[in-house]
């Protein structure tokens, strides 16, 4: 990250920014983190000539994966290093993992990142075949999730729900219930029905979602999507959007359909907003980033101002942000982005294997967050360190030299309290749920017995099994480690000696 | 020379018990092109040629289905399915980075100039 210059003009660029009717060549001001009127900028601000640049609010991307099965090592690189300076967490925690995600995570990303959790205690498993299972959910624990959210005020931007399907509406009112108590829009996922038994009451989520509440994926390709067999708009789709239900592209690994999108598009069924989905499973493409998304709705026929407003101002207001993010007004914090048109022949896939050509492309090349410059680093994201979990078998990580004594007396009695316990995720075609909390219970409590905060005791974990650091639900995470390898490891790196005090 | 079938498959070999080797007809590995679409048993597999040798994977992805034939290769003991970026691991055929799903994998050897396969244990 670059130093901070308390004051910097941005000079000469084409100004966009649909919360102010602004969309000319303008300067931008900032100052002590704000954003200022340029007529008061004091005589050695920065001077940055961003001639043939465009400047807009930050952008926001209100459905990423940092966190969890589908998260990356390094969050940022998806977020302020591809010019996104907040983003949402789209399910990765739930209210049973909120602490491990905020012990891991809170702070310690120059993007803000805020929270949209899963109706499931766990979070996302990830997994396909078990992700629609409506016993995965367990309980809904309201008094938890009420004072979560007392709590950690702002942090929770919406409850996210998968719009499962073979179960009626139950799913989805259970949700839709729980995110008025919690005053919360409801986030649906409305993706993947072609794994889900008794498909067609997915559809129940236009009946039950009311206006502000968020549905996600609209242009998948996949079962139970916004078109008729014929390729029309449902009328009930319709029905869902003239009620002020929010339609979000989503992108994802599985969700962006061109077939669909300029079917849906040329029935001006349009998005109004723009996320990305970026996961493990489509950071090496087709999804790439938010600007990749952005610029295939650009292709689709929408407007560049338009483009900008469903990742700033339309996002802020559906989450509830506009005091503080997608506006370039005075006074707001400085979160910026700036990028350029790039011209040439550009081939944007969808995530069916059908591609469309472009001649243009929205390529970010510097955001400010709260007043901080940060140069884009596109290719960041790509390192194979940032994606793949790489599981340390046959030797002890480095960074276990590290841990503290506390942390190795601790992974000492988390073997021991382990060593009854039996399991294999391989050893059955679908995950044993319940051996994932059973994990996730023996894990706190050797915590809690042991008086170790939180992120020393997930970090011990990792530290001794990973070879990059990662943040996932510690129950799920376990499961997926050779029960052997994990007794073995843990009592190897709990009897070693420490470098640190 | 390989021979191939209209669907870029290594001539059809004769069956064999279910965890012996079985030879490849037709297939010269000196000659032939890697990653090879080929059957073990009718099975569709895939032959690779990495720095350790051959390895032989179960030719779809467990996830969606699609093709591994032209994987990406990460490193030299993994393989990464084209369209969601499943991993797995050559060895054991264990997803890496999708747990629960996992691929058969297959031994494969060079002998009297023909390449023979079988299950790996």
């Amino acid at each position: 990250m670059n130093a901070p210059a308390t004051a910097t003009l941005l000079k000469g660029a084409h100004v966009i920014d649909p919360s102010r009717n602004i969309d000319r060549i303008a300067d931008v001001a900032i100052a002590d983190g704000k954003i200022c009127d340029p007529q008061r900028l004091p005589a050695n601000a920065q001077v940055i000539d961003a001639a043939g640049s465009y400047v807009t609010p930050g952008w926001i991307d209100l459905h990423v994966h940092v966190y969890g099965t589908l998260g990356f090592a390094d969050p940022d690189s998806i977020g302020i290093y591809q010019g996104v300076t907040s983003y949402v967490e789209a399910g990765g925690p739930g209210i049973g993992t909120m602490d491990e995600f905020l012990s891991l995570l809170e702070g310690k990303t120059v993007t803000s990142l805020y929270a949209g959790p899963f109706l499931r205690p766990m979070g996302i498993l990830g997994l396909s075949f078990i992700e629609s299972e409506v016993r995965s959910l367990t309980d809904v624990p309201i008094a938890d999730w009420i004072d979560f959210h007392k709590a950690h005020p702002g942090l929770l931007r919406y409850l996210k729900v998968g719009s499962m399907s073979g179960y009626g509406a139950g799913v989805m009112k259970l949700a839709k219930g729980l995110a008025e108590i919690l005053a919360l829009p409801l986030y649906a996922h409305i993706g993947e029905h072609q794994l889900q038994p008794g498909k067609e009451s997915a559809y129940d989520i236009y009946r039950v979602a009311e206006a502000g509440d968020i549905v996600t994926h609209i242009y998948h390709g996949n079962q139970c999507g916004i078109l008729d067999a014929d390729g029309k708009v449902l009328p009930l789709v319709r029905q869902a959007k003239a009620r002020g239900i929010l339609f979000d592209v989503g992108f994802g690994g599985y969700n962006f359909s061109w077939d669909v999108a300029e079917a849906a598009y040329s029935q001006d069924f349009l998005p109004d907003l723009i996320s990305s989905d970026l996961q493990q499973f489509n950071v090496l493409g087709p999804c790439y980033s938010l600007a990749n998304v952005m610029t295939c709705i650009l292709k689709l026929g929408m407007p560049l101002p338009e483009v900008v407003n469903c990742v700033t101002s339309k996002v802020a207001r559906a989450l509830g942000m506009t005091g503080f993010a997608g506006s370039l007004k005075p006074g707001m914090p400085a979160d910026v982005t700036v990028f350029r048109i790039e011209s040439g022949a550009f081939e944007l896939a969808d995530t069916r294997s059908q591609s469309r050509m472009t001649d243009r492309r929205l390529v970010p090349t510097m955001a400010f967050k709260a007043g901080v410059r940060v140069d884009c680093e596109m290719e960041r994201c790509r390192s194979e360190q940032n994606w793949l979990l790489q599981f340390a078998e046959d030797h002890v990580p480095d960074r276990a030299k590290w841990l503290s004594s506390r942390q190795r007396g601790f992974l000492t009695a988390l073997a021991t309290r382990l060593a009854p316990i039996q399991w294999d995720l391989y050893a059955s075609e679908r995950l044993d749920y319940q051996k994932a909390l059973e994990l996730q219970r023996a894990f706190h409590e050797v915590r809690l017995q042991q008086g170790l905060p939180m992120g020393e005791a997930l970090t011990a974990v990792f530290d001794s099994l990973l070879d990059h650091p990662f943040t996932m639900q510690v129950g799920l995470f376990l499961l997926r480690v050779d029960r052997s390898l994990v007794l073995k490891r843990l009592s190897e790196v709990g009897i070693g000696r420490s470098k640190v005090a | 020379m390989t021979e191939r079938t209209q669907t870029g498959e290594s001539a059809v070999s004769e069956q064999v018990g279910a965890n012996d080797w079985q030879r490849l007809d037709g297939v010269d590995p000196a000659t032939a092109e890697f990653p090879l679409r080929t059957r073990y048993n009718g099975q569709p597999i895939v032959v690779l040629r990495t720095a350790s040798g051959y390895r032989g994977i179960q030719r779809s992805c467990p996830h969606q289905k699609r093709s591994l034939h032209d994987a990406h290769f990460q490193g030299d003991s993994m393989i990464r399915c084209r369209s969601h970026g499943f991993v797995y691991r050559l060895s054991d055929g264990r997803g890496v980075n999708c747990p629960g799903f996992r691929i058969q994998v297959y031994d494969v050897k060079a002998e009297d100039g023909s390449l023979l396969v079988r299950p790996a244990s």
